[in-house]
């Protein structure tokens, strides 16, 4: 409305002075007065508005092809639309413009004739020898009277002039001296009292070349026939004075000669006008003209801007819209097709928002579904893997990764023929998920849970695993679960059970059994013959003996089931290596111990006693195992470890024996297990236990250049102090 | 153009002596020649000189006065359009003589004059456009020919 506003108002100014200028030129003909006077202003004002409507084309002109040049959108839409308008609305009053200055020409040419010329010169001539022939008679009389005032005295002849003038009918005779001063003179009109003077240098012609006659305006009186000629003075040595007649022209000659002088002047006047005339229509003409072509071109620019801004709108929007933009909407153009295409335009918009704020509502739904998903997948403990119908790996949890000891992020999009080339431990359970997806492709077939043993860098582990098809049947989830621990600690819990009850079954009748064995010795030993004596010694030693070792197992038993409280101090782990290793070192001179010791190494939260029989129990162990190799090595390691955040303590030995056996190396750590000619079978499950009370973990290997290693690690004395970490840290505990 | 100009005192009135030389140009003759009036207007100020301010003009006097010829009688006319009167001459130079001899035209009464004031007096004489008949006027205003100005004539009055 306001664009409206604004552009309506200098278009009706304009059109107001357009319409002024034709009504003067349409007057301007006619020679008014009133127009007359205002055309200096009019044609003034014309000009400023020529002016103003140049500078605002000029104007919007440079803006029009600016934006053409920047390829702005609707530009070119409006540079073609105003061009056409302005050729249309330019062409026909061009040619309107030339046929009107054509017309006027000829039409002002027309008002002059040469024979209407030549008849008025002639009738101004007729005027002048009508006249002409009056003055000479008029002159003669004169002469007359001069003749008849010759012999007078100045006196005389003033007295006579009255009557001169009453014959001869002169309106006015005056006579004037030789010194050029009035001497007497004689007037018809009443109210003029005083007589006109003759001109100096008509004076000077009457006194020199002879008789002046004249036809003059004499101030109001209308035309008259003057006539001067000298009169001789009446002495002979007098100088001639001059006498002065004034004959009126007849009435009706008068206003005859005047209407005739009137025309003429006017007719030479308009003559001579012509080509001023001509110039001054020519310019208001074109003034016209260019007025209203220039306001045809205003007009064009603006109409054509306004046709073309809802295009110009439509385009931006689309724009916009191409570029994601969906709140767009466009003012409401006129009720024409471009308003209709506009409000369609909105009402797609608007769908469009709607269409997409949905799509955006269910993706963001699907991403927190996702997110919650992720955030179950990587809080449980579960390893889960998905593969695609390649068998290709699709995803796999942080659980997955911590349990196989694989970089798995890194092997998205993997096979699992690749993961098996690429990490050899895995390829055991590979080969079970291969086998089982070989079995048979119906989803029932599939799904089941088995147990795997894979060997992580961690030791070797034991993986409860089960698939399921996913759903769609493209692609499988592998779900497994670390059992490893939960198995060690179900055959822990059973071998404390059996220990216990055995120590217990077993302690109880040995005591008896001893002392009735050295009772028997006792009493019967020195009643019996020396043959005999020297057999039941032997036999009843032997029992006591046997009693005796058997009384040490079973307090060994009972040792590995019993949980005494712990007394825990912060240890240099170290110094305490230093201290059993120097031990055995004195006992074993045969082999050679080696220490590397990391430092620094932070302290260990631990029962001294129970850590320096770890220790024991490994050192013993390892010297044990390379007895009878040659040049036999124990080498005792610390060094500060542990995985992520944890800060552990790292303690391994390793020995030059022969290693684990293949068939034991999953449970070494059990009771009864050994590879060993002797030993209870207990060292390494009690140092074991020792170290899970710790909160540490034990793991043994066979190492890469040959030997048994065992590796124990221990939480930090600042950071773990309980015997029981989290759960998800005895996971990673366990792993390093 | 102004040849000279002076005020002097003539009983209770100042009044101007002027001669002024009308260099009328040959487009103005001939037009003249060709029934076209001409209006010459003479222009006489009277102003108070007041340092560094705009001087006050005290008064400000036109005299008109339209030339044109007789074609029968080939007369020049002077009208005089203040007071009504003609005059008629038999030549241009005559005309131009009687026109450009201004005497006694009076300007301000004496009173109006304080003596401990400055003041000044100019006067100019020029051809007025705007009484040409319309068709000649846009040439008028922008052929130099018929611009006439003499220009204003300034001087001192002493007293």
């Amino acid at each position: 409305m306001s664009r409206l506003g604004q552009g309506a108002a200098p278009i009706v100014v304009l059109g107001l002075v357009l319409l002024g200028s034709t009504y003067l030129m349409s007057n301007a003909t006619q020679d008014s007065a009133r127009f007359g006077e205002l055309y200096s202003a009019l044609l003034a004002i014309n000009a400023v508005a020529l002016i103003g409507l140049g500078v605002l084309i000029a104007r919007n002109l440079y803006h029009l092809l600016h934006q053409a040049r920047e390829r702005r959108p609707g530009a070119r839409l409006t540079v073609r639309m105003v061009i056409v308008f302005v050729v249309l609305s330019v062409t026909p009053v061009t040619i309107v413009y030339y046929f009107s200055l054509q017309f006027l020409h000829r039409g002002i040419d027309s008002w002059f004739d040469v024979r209407i010329e030549r008849a008025l010169d002639d009738a101004l001539d007729l005027s002048r020898t009508a006249l002409g022939v009056r003055m000479r008679e008029l002159l003669a009389q004169t002469a007359r009277i001069a003749s008849d005032l010759e012999p007078l005295t100045d006196e005389q002849a003033v007295g006579a002039l009255d009557d001169a003038r009453r014959l001869s009918g002169a309106s006015e005779l005056t006579l004037i001296g030789a010194n050029g001063r009035i001497v007497g003179s004689s007037i018809t009109d009443p109210t003029s009292v005083v007589p006109s003077r003759p001109d100096d240098t008509i004076l000077l012609q009457a006194r020199g070349a002879g008789d002046y006659i004249g036809l003059d305006d004499i101030g109001d009186r209308g035309l008259h026939v003057q006539v001067v000629m000298s009169v001789p003075s009446h002495e002979a040595t007098g100088e001639p004075r001059l006498l002065q007649a004034l004959f009126p022209v007849t009435e009706r000659m008068d206003a005859l000669a005047d209407s005739v002088e009137s025309a003429s002047a006017k007719y030479r006047e308009l003559s001579y006008l012509r080509k001023p005339l001509k110039l001054s229509f020519t310019l208001t003409l074109s003034i016209v003209l260019l007025v209203s072509l220039f306001t045809a071109v205003y007009a064009a620019f603006r109409s054509a801007r306004r046709m073309v801004a809802p295009l110009q709108d439509l385009s931006e929007g689309t724009k916009a819209v191409a570029g994601g933009d969906y709140e767009t909407q466009l003012p409401s153009a006129a009720r024409d097709e471009i308003g209709f295409l506009v409000a369609s335009f909105n009402e797609m918009t608007r769908q469009l928002k709607r269409a997409h704020d949905e799509t955006r509502a269910s993706q963001l739904l699907v991403e927190a579904q996702r997110a919650y998903l992720e955030t179950v997948l990587r809080r449980l403990s579960t390893g889960v893997l998905t593969l695609d119908g390649d068998r290709r790996l699709v995803t796999a949890n942080h659980a997955a990764t911590e349990i196989l000891g694989v970089d798995l992020d890194a092997m998205i999009g993997a096979t699992l023929d690749t993961l098996a080339d690429r990490h050899p431990d895995l390829a055991p359970l590979v080969h079970n998920l291969l086998e089982r997806f070989g079995q048979g492709t119906a989803q029932g077939q599939r799904e089941g849970r088995e147990e795997v043993g894979v060997a992580t860098p961690q030791g070797r582990r034991t993986l409860v695993c089960s698939t399921a098809s996913l759903a769609g049947g493209e692609g499988d989830v592998i779900v497994f679960d670390d059992a490893t621990e939960f198995i060690r600690a179900q055959r822990s819990a059973a071998w404390s059970e059996v220990a216990r009850r055995l120590a217990h079954e077993i302690k109880n009748p040995l005591t008896p059994i001893q002392l009735a064995a050295e009772r028997l010795r006792h009493k019967y030993l020195h009643k019996v013959q020396s043959i005999d004596a020297a057999q039941m010694d032997r036999l009843t030693r032997t029992i006591v003996q046997q009693v005796e070792s058997m009384k040490e197992m079973v307090n060994a038993f009972s040792d590995y089931a019993r949980t005494p409280a712990m007394r825990q101090v912060s240890i240099d782990l170290n110094a305490l290596v230093l201290d059993v290793v120097e031990l055995y070192r004195t006992a074993s001179p045969a082999v050679r111990f080696e220490t590397r010791l990391g430092r620094p190494l932070p302290a260990v939260h631990a029962d001294p006693d129970r850590l320096r029989q770890v220790l024991h129990n490994l050192l013993k162990n390892a010297v044990e195992a390379c007895g009878g190799g040659e040049a036999p090595w124990v080498r005792t390691q610390t060094r500060p470890g542990g995985a992520h955040d944890e800060a552990m303590v790292e303690l391994s030995v390793h020995d030059s024996g022969a290693g684990f056996r293949d068939d034991v190396v999953d449970r070494i750590f059990e009771p009864y297990v050994t590879s060993k000619p002797k030993g209870t079978g207990l060292g390494l499950a009690i140092a074991k236990k020792i170290v899970e009370e710790h909160g540490g973990a034990v793991s043994g290997r066979n190492a890469p250049g040959g030997g048994a290693r065992i590796t124990v690690l221990l939480p930090a004395a600042n950071t773990s102090h309980g015997p029981a970490p989290r759960a998800g840290a005895a996971t990673s505990v366990q792993d390093a | 153009m102004v040849e000279h100009a002076a005020l002097r005192a003539a009983g209770g009135t100042y009044v101007v002596d002027a001669r002024i030389d009308f260099a009328f140009s040959e487009d103005n003759l001939e037009a003249m020649r060709n029934g076209v009036a001409l209006t010459v207007i003479v222009d006489i100020e009277v102003r108070r000189e007041r340092g560094k301010w705009w001087d006050e003009t005290l008064v400000a006097r036109e005299l008109r006065y339209r030339i044109e010829t007789n074609v029968l009688t080939g007369r020049y006319r002077v009208r005089n359009l203040d007071e009504g009167s003609t005059r008629n001459h038999r030549s241009l130079e005559e005309m131009m003589e009687t026109l450009g001899h201004l005497e006694s035209v009076p300007v301000i009464a004496r009173e109006r004059l304080s003596a401990d004031a400055h003041y000044a007096a100019r006067i100019r004489a020029r051809l007025d456009i705007e009484a040409l008949p319309s068709p000649l006027r846009p040439i008028a205003y922008l052929s130099p020919r018929w611009r006439l100005n003499s220009g204003w004539f300034e001087w001192r009055i002493e007293r």
